[in-house]
């Protein structure tokens, strides 16, 4: 229930908002569309910039932090959450230099340390 | 259990970096290498000077050239913007600008005078990069 929750249903929904909301086409859209034939509906989006280019990144980091807490259970959870963040900030800053794909943004890190200090809260409440 | 935890460890992550991967965009030559090459012409502010009755010149950056890379899926992969800071055309004319005459700042000054002869159309066609651009101009 925990992976369901916590990895797997973040995980899904950042990927759907990627595949159907997101203006420049993602490799897993090239994906779908040209080699499995498909016609994705770009869907006309008045969602503010911020769900569809931030949300997803914060989902991922949120399913990334919760995977590791689950990894080390016995570990304390806010280091497990910090390592987790400065993970995700160097996969941003791979992409400052160019080092794989995506576009830099400051905003995509602090929504990725949002996310995994939330992440931490939710361990902490339950 | 260490052991253990960091073999999983290393697979989750391996695991994300793909997914991360596969939500960013493809390279220029991901999927497709085909790539098109555009130009568009933007006006801007313009002003344009009558000069011995038969020939026009824009004066201080009016003309915003907008040079732009886009591959098969659409993505935009470059773009660039050009000033023409100043330069003569023939009205009814095409003419061949130079590169030269294209700059990247807004430095270029000289007197102008806004005139009411619009509208203006012209063709501009110049090469660059081995490919032939013909912009046509309405002003």
């Amino acid at each position: 229930m925990y992976v369901l929750l916590h990895i797997f249903l973040p995980l899904g929904l950042g990927g759907v908002i990627y595949l159907l909301f997101n203006n420049a086409r993602t490799n897993i859209s090239a994906f779908v569309e040209q080699v499995l034939g498909l016609d994705l509906p770009l869907l006309d989006t008045k969602i503010p910039y911020f769900l569809i280019y931030q949300l997803p990144d914060a989902l991922w980091a949120y399913a990334f932090c919760a995977t590791f807490m689950l990894i080390w259970q016995r570990v304390n959870a806010a280091i497990i959450a910090f390592l987790s963040f400065i993970l995700c900030t160097f996969y941003e800053i791979m992409q400052y230099f160019d080092w794989t794909n995506g576009t830099f943004d400051v905003w995509d890190i602090v929504v990725m340390g949002v996310a995994c200090w939330f992440a931490y809260f939710t361990k902490m409440i339950k | 259990m260490k052991i253990k935890s960091f073999v999983l460890s290393v697979l989750a992550g391996g695991l994300f970096f793909l997914f991360a991967v596969a939500t960013s965009q493809p390279d220029e030559d991901f999927f497709s290498d085909v790539v098109t090459l555009s130009a568009d012409v933007a006006v801007v502010d313009t002003f344009l000077t009558l000069k011995n009755t038969d020939t026009l010149i824009f004066s201080n950056a009016n003309l915003t050239l907008t040079e732009m890379q886009v591959d098969s899926m659409g993505n935009t992969l470059s773009h660039a913007s050009y000033f023409i800071a100043e330069y003569t055309l023939s009205p009814g004319n095409t003419d061949t600008i130079p590169l030269s005459a294209f700059k990247n700042d807004l430095t270029g000054q000289g007197d102008s005078y806004p005139i009411d002869v619009f509208p203006v159309t012209f063709n501009i066609e110049f090469f660059q990069d081995n490919k032939f651009f013909n912009l046509h101009v309405e002003l």
